[in-house]
């Protein structure tokens, strides 16, 4: 048991940043990543059983945070009113997207804060998929969704991002703000 | 920029970020303080297997009422059946006529399906909306409750609170739910748990979810529909232009009728609400 649990250890250790920012990227928040961080683990190593040999740990273990953040967000949801901001900002945000020569204008922290500004259902899909790798099912398996709401939670997310990107690239773009 | 250039922004900009060290201490030094972990966790791996096998292997007849549903939704579209309905005010007459009850038509587009038809079924007595996507059809059958009521039989599963008995065919999944007065029962090619998921949910929307119906004069409705579906909140649209009219249906928790008015407005698009049903 002992050299079980130093197995997990290790293979926890050389993924250990990948699963604490897909947390802090899927809940927006340290004090959640922290937690949620620490779930997974204790989780993982519930189920270490379970783990093939040999296969891809880090997307295990990403499915088992999934799951822990899908759970925290359920219980969030019903708390949190609409937000005049959101209806408005999704509409104008979506309007332009991004541009390869719009890069010049944005630092990595503007692309986490632009992340950090989608619904949480898309921001969960597109850092799953699209930051870390996992299969548009392995993401719905992980979730808990229909793969269909997977795919249009990326879509819409996507495009978002794109707009809400663009617009942070314009605003720097307006005062000369170039970062290459 | 499309999708996979997105994908390599992401990536070149996010990845590689290393993790606080405390927190990376934090997290390892909290699994050694668990040493009856592992134990437990095969103790409970063992017992979990003789259940599942034992509940594997008791064989579980179709209820009657799921086997109907399997078959309907199989043989898909109007069937000795009346004509199929598309907007949200034919969907709510066709449900009361049905039901003789005022029952509001599961909202789904957060599961990214779209209601295409309902249709009556005079000797089922229940009403059978059809939902779609580019990829799946998902049914929904309808029927009174004091005409039928929750089969048993299948597998119990609770999403979010939300009681579901499950079976499966092959490759299609039926979920039944009772929602007070009526009783619905899901079917589509999914799995069990994904299909109680989309259920479920819908069953905790059904409070929140509104209809309202919005005048926009003298506009086309092409871009207030195009406007509104990429609004936070708004589970469907539907443009009447022959009464210049566009039904709106939203969630309640995520955005007001005066927040809708709003992002039209911003668009230059007045728009007037004449409440539930036009009425």
């Amino acid at each position: 048991m002992a050299r079980w649990r130093s197995e997990f250890e290790a293979l926890l250790r050389a993924h250990f940043d990948a699963l604490y920012f897909a947390a802090l990227d899927m809940s927006g928040n340290a004090a959640d990543a922290d937690d949620l961080t620490q779930e997974a683990a204790v989780k993982g190593l519930r189920r270490f059983d379970t783990f093939v040999p040999g296969t891809d740990f880090k997307a295990w273990m990403l499915r088992i945070l999934a799951n822990t953040y899908i759970d925290l967000y359920r219980r969030r949801r019903r708390e949190r009113p609409a937000g005049t901001e959101d209806a408005v900002e999704a509409l104008a945000e979506a309007v332009a997207s991004l541009r390869p020569a719009d890069l010049e204008f944005l630092l990595p922290e503007d692309i986490a804060a632009g992340l950090g500004r989608l619904a949480d259902e898309q921001r969960a899909a597109i850092v799953l998929v699209d930051l870390h790798g996992l299969t548009n099912q392995e993401a719905a398996d992980a979730l808990g969704w229909p793969l269909g709401t997977v795919n249009s939670r990326l879509f819409r997310g996507r495009a978002q991002l794109k707009g809400i990107l663009r617009r942070a690239a314009d605003d720097h773009r307006a005062i000369g703000k170039r970062v290459t | 920029m499309n999708d996979d250039e997105l994908r390599r922004v992401l990536q070149n900009a996010l990845g590689g970020r290393r993790a606080p060290e405390e927190v990376r201490a934090r997290v390892l030094s909290r699994l050694r303080r668990r040493p009856a972990l592992l134990w437990a966790a095969a103790a409970a791996a063992a017992v979990s297997l003789a259940v599942g096998l034992t509940l594997l292997l008791r064989p579980r007849p179709t209820p009657p009422l799921i086997e109907a549903a399997f078959q309907q939704h199989s043989r898909g579209l109007v069937d000795e059946h009346a004509a199929g309905a598309r907007t949200p005010r034919e969907l709510a007459e066709i449900t009361f006529e049905a039901l003789g009850q005022s029952v509001q038509v599961p909202a789904l587009r957060d599961a990214g399906f779209s209601p295409i038809q309902a249709h009556r079924c005079p000797p089922t007595g229940w009403v059978h909306v059809i939902y779609a996507n580019h990829w799946l059809k998902l049914s929904c059958f309808m029927v009174d409750a004091a005409k039928a009521a929750l089969p048993r039989g299948g597998r119990r599963v609770v999403h979010a609170g939300v009681e579901t008995e499950v079976y499966e065919r092959g490759a299609l999944s039926a979920v039944a739910v009772r929602d007070g007065n009526v009783l619905k029962v899901w079917v589509a090619d999914l799995r069990r748990d994904q299909l109680a998921a989309v259920a479920g949910d819908a069953e905790l929307k059904r409070s929140q979810v509104r209809r309202v119906v919005l005048t926009v004069p003298g506009a086309s409705l092409r871009p207030v529909e195009a406007i509104l579906l990429g609004t936070v909140g708004v589970e469907d649209v539907w443009p009447e232009a022959s009464r210049g009219e566009v039904s709106v249906l939203y969630d309640g928790r995520r955005v007001s009728l005066n927040e809708i008015e709003a992002v039209l407005a911003l668009n230059g698009f007045e728009a007037t609400s004449l409440g539930r049903d036009g009425r």
